[in-house]
C-alpha cells in the first residue's frame, strides 16, 4: 500500500537522521559519572539512567516538547503526569505542583533538630530565626484546582512546632501576602520566586533582624527603586515548563536586578569539591550573566545566575560595609537568591545548602566560624531530612 | 531496553536495521548471526548479568535437545524430562523460590531465611519459548535444529524476547532459514510498530497515571501522604483506568513486536484480537494474549486430555491450566486467585452455556494466528468477528452479554492489579459500595488513621481523575473495539482508495510525531508485562 510505504520512508528518515544527530549526545552521556559503561556489569539501572540522560540531551527537544505541550494544551489537560512530580496548570496559567503531606514523625524530627540548634546557638549568644519562604498557592483545599497540595499545611505544622520550641519564626507567606500578585511573585513556568520577590523578602528579613536582634538595616539596600532592571523577554522556561513544553504554558521574562550604586564584593563559593572566587561590583561578583543565556530553552537555567550557580557554601564579603554584622543563611535555591541583596546590607553573608554541605556538619562549621545571626530559610518543598541534619555530615 | 524508549528508537533500531540490511540477503546466516548478537546486546543493556544466564540456557537447550533427538524410546523420554525439568527449575528458582519459601516460613515451627533473588526480565517468555522448542522436537523426531545460532535466535530474538508474543519454533523455523527482503512487509511492519507505540505511550502510560493513583489509595489509604478513602466511584475509575492501561500496554507492545518482526522479514502470529469486544468468556480468552493461551492449550491442556474426557476430569484440566496461567503471571496469591477466578467463570460458561463442538478450542478457546489479517482458517474454529455477532443476535442480548464480559474483565483486572488478597477484597467491596464491611483500605491498615489532616476526599479524587483523564478513557474505550478497521473500510468505500491512502498516510505521520514526543518527554517507562 502506498501510504504504508510512505510512512515507512518517513519513519526511517526520522529515526536515521535523529540517530546521527543524537550520536554526539549519546557519547557525551557515556562520560557522565552515573551513566558511563565502566563497571556497568551488575548494574541493572544503567540502561534506564542512560535513556533518561539521553532524553534530556536529545536534539530538537524544543520541537518535540512543543508537540507534547501543544497536544495537552489542545485537549485542555490541566495535570501533566511526570516521573518526578506531576505538574498542574492553575486557573491563572501558573504552573505548579503539589507537595505531599509531611508525616508527623519526620516533622517532629525537623523541629527537634532546629530547637536543639537554637539552644546551642543561644548558649553562645547567637540568635536563630526560621524563615518560611512562600510557595505557589492556589491548590490548597483539595483537588478542585488541579492537584492536592499540602505545602501550607506542612508549613503551618512545622511553624507551630518551632514556635512551641521557642524558635523565632518569620512567616513570609503572611508577610508578603497581598503585596505582590502571583505573576509578580513567581515565574509562571517555574516553582521559584522572581528576583523581585527575593529582594522584597530580603528586605522584610533585614527589617526583622534589625528589630529583633539589633542588626544593621539599610533601607536603600532593599529599595527596588535603587536597582536597575534588565529584562530578557520570553527568555526563561522554568523547571515546570520544561516538563510540560513551552507550548503548554508559554515562557517567562527574566529580570536581572543590579543596584545603581554597588559596593565592592569579594565572594568565594564551593561547588562539586572545587573552590571559586570573584571580586567586583554586584553585577560582576554576585551574578554570572553567562548563565542567564547559556544553552537553549530546555537547558537554560537563568535563575541560577544569582550567586553564580550556587554551591555547597558561599561567602560574600561587602568590602565597603565596615562592621555591619554577619549572618549565616542555611537555605535552598529560594533563599540563595536573597543572598546578593542581603550582602548589600551586611558585612558578610555566608550561605549554606545542606544538600551539598557534607564535608563537615553544620554545627562543626558553626563551632569554628562565628556569626551575629543564623537564619534558616526553606520553601515547603525543602522540608526534608538532609536539610535539617544540622549535627551530622550525612 | 524497551521499545518505547529514546535509546531503542533512535539508537538501537536504526543501527540494527542499517547493519542488518547492509548484509545482502543471500548471506542469511550472517544476517541471523548479527541479529542474534543484536538481540543479546538488547538484553544485556537492561540485564548485564542475566544475559549470561540466558546464553547458558540457550546453549543447554540447543545442545541437550539435539542429543535428545538422537535418542529414542526411554532414553529420549529421560533426556526430555531432564531438559524440561531444568528449564522449569530455572524459572522456579528465579521466579517462585522466594514465594515458596515465604509461605513455608509461615508454617508453625518454621524459620527459613528468604533469599533476595532478582527476577531476570522476560524469563517467563524465553523459558516458555525454549520449552516449546524442546517439546515440539520431542513430539517430532528428527526435527531438532542443528544450528545453535538458529535456535538461539528463535529464543532470544529481540522483538519478542522480553514480553512476547510467545513464538513457536515451527512458525519461524522456515523463516529463520529462508526469507527474502519484502518492502511491503517492511512497510506494514513500520505502520504496525507506530500503532503499537501510540497505544503504549499515549494511551497506556497516561491511563497508568490514573490507575496508579487509585490503586495507591487502595493500598495505603492515603493520597499524597494524606488520608484518602477508596469510594465506590473512585474504585470504578481505577478499575477502568487499569483495564485500559493493561490492554493498550500489552497489545501495544505486541503490535510493536509484530511490527519489528515484520521489519526484519518475520511474520509473527497475532496476539490480541479486540478481546474487550468479545461476547463470551471463551471468546475473550481466544482474543487475549493468544500466544500464551495456545501455549497452555497445546502443552498442558490437550496432553491432559482437554475436553475429551469426563466432565469431572475436564474441570480438573481447566483448573490446572488456569492456576498455572495465574502463576505464570506472578508468584503471589493474587495471581493464583486471579487464575481461580477465571477458572470458575469459564467452567460455568462451558458447563452451562457453551454449545458442544467436535473441535477442541482449549481452556479459553486458544485459537489464534494470522486469521484476523488473512481471513484464512488454520483448521481450527474460525475467528468470529464482532460484526458476525451483531448480525446474528438481538441487540439487547448482545449488549447485555458485552456488559457482562466487561464487568467480569474489570473485576478480574482488579484482582490482577492488587498487591494482596485483602487489598483485592477491599477494592472489590468498594466497587460494590460495601467497603465499610472491611473497615479500612486493604493493604494500608492504619495508614488512613495515621496520616490525618486530609485535604482530599475520594469523591474529589474521582472527579479530578475523570476531568484530567477523560480523553484517554474515551479513546481507550472506543479503540478497544475494532473501530479503526471499520472506519478505514468505510472511508475506502466512500472516498476511494486514493483519498484513503492520503488520510492513512497523514494519520500515521501525525501518530508517529505525537508518539515520539511522548517518548522523548517520558524518558523511561517500563511495560507492565516486563515483570513476567
Amino acid at each position: 500500500m502506498k501510504a504504508q510505504r510512505f510512512t515507512a520512508v518517513f519513519f526511517i528518515l526520522i529515526i536515521s537522521v535523529l540517530c546521527l544527530v543524537s550520536a554526539p549526545a549519546a557519547r557525551r552521556v557515556l562520560t557522565y559519572s552515573d551513566t558511563n559503561f565502566q563497571g556497568v556489569l551488575g548494574d541493572r539501572g544503567q540502561g534506564s539512567r542512560f535513556d533518561s540522560a539521553l532524553a534530556k540531551e536529545f536534539p530538537g527537544l524544543t520541537f518535540w516538547m512543543g508537540v507534547y505541550g501543544g497536544v495537552n494544551r489542545t485537549l485542555g489537560i490541566r495535570y501533566i503526569p511526570d516521573q518526578e512530580v506531576g505538574v498542574t496548570k492553575l486557573e491563572d496559567g501558573q504552573l505548579s505542583y503539589g507537595i505531599d503531606r509531611l508525616g508527623d514523625g519526620r516533622l517532629d524530627g525537623y523541629v527537634a533538630n532546629t530547637v536543639a540548634l537554637k539552644e546551642k546557638l543561644e548558649a553562645r549568644g547567637v540568635p536563630l530565626i526560621y524563615v518560611q519562604v512562600p510557595f505557589k498557592t492556589g491548590m490548597e483545599g483539595g483537588l478542585e484546582r488541579g492537584a492536592a497540595d499540602y505545602s501550607d499545611s506542612n508549613c503551618d505544622r512545622l511553624i507551630s512546632g518551632l514556635t512551641a520550641g521557642g524558635v523565632e519564626v518569620l512567616d513570609l507567606r503572611r508577610e508578603m501576602d497581598g503585596r505582590m500578585s502571583a505573576d509578580e511573585m513567581f515565574f509562571r513556568t517555574d516553582h521559584h520566586w522572581r528576583p523581585e520577590a527575593a529582594l522584597m523578602a530580603a528586605g522584610i528579613l533585614g527589617g526583622r533582624l534589625h528589630n529583633d536582634f539589633g542588626l544593621c538595616y539599610d533601607e536603600a539596600a532593599f529599595d527596588p527603586g535603587t536597582y536597575d532592571t534588565e529584562t530578557y523577554r520570553n527568555y526563561y522556561l522554568g523547571a515546570l515548563g520544561k516538563k510540560t513544553g513551552a507550548t503548554y504554558a508559554g515562557t517567562d521574562d527574566f529580570t536581572l536586578l543590579t543596584p545603581q550604586n554597588s559596593p565592592d564584593f569579594r565572594v568565594t563559593w564551593r561547588r562539586d569539591g572545587k573552590t571559586f572566587s570573584r571580586r567586583g561590583k554586584f553585577g560582576e561578583a554576585l551574578v554570572d550573566r553567562s548563565i542567564i543565556s547559556r544553552g537553549d530553552l530546555y537547558h537554560r537555567v537563568s535563575y541560577d545566575a544569582y550567586m553564580n550557580g550556587r554551591g555547597a557554601i558561599a561567602t560574600v564579603v561587602n568590602e565597603d560595609s565596615g562592621s555591619r554584622g554577619s549572618i549565616l543563611l542555611v537555605g535552598d535555591s529560594y533563599s540563595w537568591c536573597m543572598v546578593p541583596f542581603l550582602a548589600m546590607n551586611y558585612g558578610r553573608v555566608t550561605a549554606v545548602d545542606m544538600r551539598d554541605f557534607t564535608d563537615v556538619s553544620l554545627w562543626e562549621y558553626l563551632e569554628k566560624n562565628s556569626f551575629d545571626c543564623v537564619v534558616i530559610a526553606y520553601n515547603p518543598a525543602s522540608l526534608e531530612g538532609r536539610n535539617f541534619s544540622f549535627f551530622s555530615r550525612k | 531496553m524497551i521499545f518505547s524508549s529514546v535509546t531503542f528508537i533512535f539508537l538501537f533500531l536504526p543501527v540494527t536495521l542499517a547493519v542488518y540490511y547492509l548484509i545482502p540477503d543471500r548471506h542469511l546466516r550472517i544476517r541471523n548471526a548479527f541479529l542474534l548478537l543484536a538481540s543479546l546486546f538488547f538484553y544485556w543493556f537492561g540485564e548485564p548479568r542475566f544475559v549470561f544466564l540466558m546464553v547458558g540456557a540457550l546453549v543447554l537447550n540447543w545442545g541437550l535437545t539435539l542429543w535428545m533427538d538422537r535418542n529414542t524410546g526411554a532414553a529420549r523420554r529421560t533426556i526430555f524430562i531432564a531438559i524440561v525439568a531444568g528449564d522449569l527449575s530455572l524459572l522456579f528458582v528465579y521466579k517462585y523460590l522466594g514465594f515458596a519459601l515465604e509461605n513455608l516460613d509461615r508454617l508453625p515451627g518454621m524459620s527459613i531465611s528468604i533469599p533476595d533473588i532478582a527476577l531476570p526480565v522476560g524469563i517467563s517468555f524465553f523459558t516458555f519459548q525454549a520449552l516449546s522448542y524442546v517439546i515440539d522436537v520431542y513430539r517430532r523426531p528428527g526435527s531438532a535444529e542443528k544450528s545453535p545460532v538458529n535456535v538461539a535466535l528463535y529464543i532470544s530474538m529481540f522483538p519478542q524476547l522480553i514480553a512476547g508474543p510467545i513464538v513457536r519454533f515451527g512458525d519461524v523455523a522456515e523463516q529463520i532459514r529462508v526469507r527474502r527482503q519484502d518492502p511491503n512487509l517492511f512497510a506494514w511492519g513500520v505502520c504496525r510498530f507506530i500503532q503499537g507505540l501510540g497505544k503504549k505511550v499515549i494511551i497506556a502510560n497516561t491511563a497508568a497515571s490514573a490507575a496508579d493513583a487509585v490503586f495507591g489509595v487502595s493500598a495505603s489509604g492515603t493520597y499524597m501522604g494524606g488520608a484518602a478513602e477508596l469510594t465506590t466511584g473512585l474504585a470504578w475509575v481505577g478499575a477502568v483506568a487499569f483495564a485500559i492501561q493493561i490492554y493498550f500496554d500489552f497489545s501495544g507492545y505486541s503490535d510493536m513486536a509484530i511490527g519489528l518482526g515484520a521489519m526484519l522479514g518475520f511474520r509473527f502470529r497475532e496476539n490480541f484480537n479486540y478481546p474487550y469486544a468479545s461476547d463470551s468468556l471463551t471468546q475473550y480468552w481466544r482474543r487475549w494474549n493468544i500466544s500464551l493461551g495456545t501455549w497452555f492449550r497445546d502443552y498442558v491442556y490437550i496432553p491432559m486430555g482437554g475436553s475429551r474426557v469426563t466432565t469431572g476430569r475436564h474441570m480438573f484440566n481447566l483448573l490446572v491450566v488456569w492456576l498455572l496461567t495465574g502463576l505464570w503471571h506472578g508468584a503471589s496469591w493474587t495471581f493464583l486467585a486471579w487464575g481461580l477466578y477465571w477458572f470458575a467463570l469459564v467452567a460455568v460458561e462451558k458447563l452451562f452455556f457453551e454449545k458442544k463442538t467436535t473441535v477442541d478450542r482449549g481452556p479459553g478457546g486458544g485459537a489464534g494466528g494470522l486469521a484476523r489479517r488473512s481471513g484464512t482458517s488454520d483448521g481450527r474454529i474460525r475467528e468470529s468477528h464482532i460484526a458476525d455477532g451483531v448480525s446474528h443476535n438481538k441487540l439487547a442480548k448482545w449488549f447485555a452479554r458485552h456488559c457482562y464480559i466487561i464487568l467480569v474483565m474489570l473485576l478480574g483486572s482488579v484482582i490482577f492489579r492488587c498487591g494482596s488478597l485483602p487489598q483485592a477484597g477491599h477494592y472489590l467491596l468498594s466497587m460494590a459500595g460495601l467497603s465499610g464491611l472491611t473497615g479500612s483500605a486493604g493493604g494500608g491498615a492504619g495508614g488512613a488513621l495515621a496520616a490525618g489532616g486530609a485535604l482530599v476526599t475520594g469523591d474529589q479524587l474521582t472527579l479530578f481523575l475523570l476531568r484530567e483523564y477523560w480523553y484517554v478513557m474515551l479513546v481507550g474505550a472506543v479503540l478497544s473495539f475494532p473501530v479503526v478497521p471499520a472506519a478505514g473500510a468505510w472511508l475506502k468505500e466512500k472516498l476511494g482508495d486514493g483519498w484513503y491512502q492520503v488520510i492513512f498516510g497523514v494519520a500515521m505521520v501525525l501518530l508517529l510525531v505525537i508518539s515520539l514526543s511522548f517518548v522523548i518527554k517520558g524518558g523511561y517507562s517500563p511495560f507492565i508485562y516486563f515483570q513476567f
